[in-house]
């Protein structure tokens, strides 16, 4: 299976198609990644690009504010079950007023994602949809997307 | 004058506790999350175990407030009242005042625009 380079992909098939590609959870093409060491010390900076993008998007203060932290929560959901000297995965795709965010991490066969907790639940209500991506056996991911509120 | 320089990046979160006629001020600096939350929530422990009448959180220059900072003030909230003590919150920024109000937890807690009208009450 080919990857296309970044500019000839269509953006908005990106971003409506996510963590399906034939190529398994693990590559998912988006216009930003960012790829980090499964470590809670580096989540700060993967919230922070969330936040960047956002605001160069035009989103408003409290919808920056409200995706940094879905990104935080997402990301501190899924580091602990990443697979020991795993990789975090942050794709960004941004396209008609609204951001898809796919996070996941590596895994080993059992590792599930808890939907019943308080942190799932902050995640749920900041963003317009959150989606727990668990088809690839050896990937584990959440999906976010926030739109953004237009006058 | 330049109080962010006391924040290093091995110490994301900054925690200063002062306590003066039965009050206890946590002032905190930073980020809470994930990676800050534990120390802080050992520090409010502590400061709940004394029984202070008034436990003030000063989180003027709070940065983010994470759902793992979130579920620690809630938490906070239930143990002030099972140990008779008022907590209450000073924030009047975003960083703090929008997580509160996103998820519907803003009228849960005693709000107050600083630290001296934290302690007056």
């Amino acid at each position: 299976m080919q990857t296309p380079e970044p500019q000839q992909r269509d953006r908005s098939s990106t971003a409506t198609d996510p963590g399906n590609g034939s190529g398994g959870l693990a590559e998912t093409p988006t216009p930003v990644e960012v790829r980090v060491h499964a470590d809670p010390a580096l989540i700060p900076s993967v919230r922070a690009v969330a936040a960047d993008l956002a605001a160069r998007a035009d989103f408003d203060l409290d919808a920056v504010s409200d995706l940094r932290m879905a990104v935080d929560e997402a990301c501190s959901a899924l580091v602990p079950l990443a697979r020991e000297g795993g990789q975090l995965r942050c794709g960004f795709a941004m396209s008609d007023g609204r951001i898809d965010v796919i996070c996941r991490v590596p895994v080993t066969g059992d590792a599930t994602l808890r939907q019943d907790t308080f942190g799932w639940r902050v995640l749920t209500t900041l963003t317009d949809d959150a989606q727990v991506l668990d088809a690839d056996p050896e990937w584990l991911g959440i999906h976010l997307r926030k739109q953004r509120l237009d006058p | 004058m330049a109080t962010d320089d006391d924040l290093t990046a091995e110490d994301p979160l900054g925690v200063d506790v002062q306590r003066s006629n039965g009050a206890s001020v946590i002032r905190l600096a930073g980020e809470i999350d994930m990676l800050t939350t534990p120390a802080l929530r050992a520090k409010v422990n502590e400061e709940l175990q004394g029984k202070p009448t008034v436990l003030v959180l000063d989180m003027l220059s709070v940065e983010f407030l994470g759902s793992s900072g979130l579920a620690l003030l809630v938490e906070a909230l239930d143990e002030s009242r099972n140990r008779d003590v008022a907590l209450r919150l000073v924030a009047n920024s975003r960083p703090v005042s929008r997580p509160l109000q996103a998820t519907g937890l803003t009228d849960l807690f005693a709000l107050y625009p600083s630290v001296e009208a934290a302690l007056a009450g």
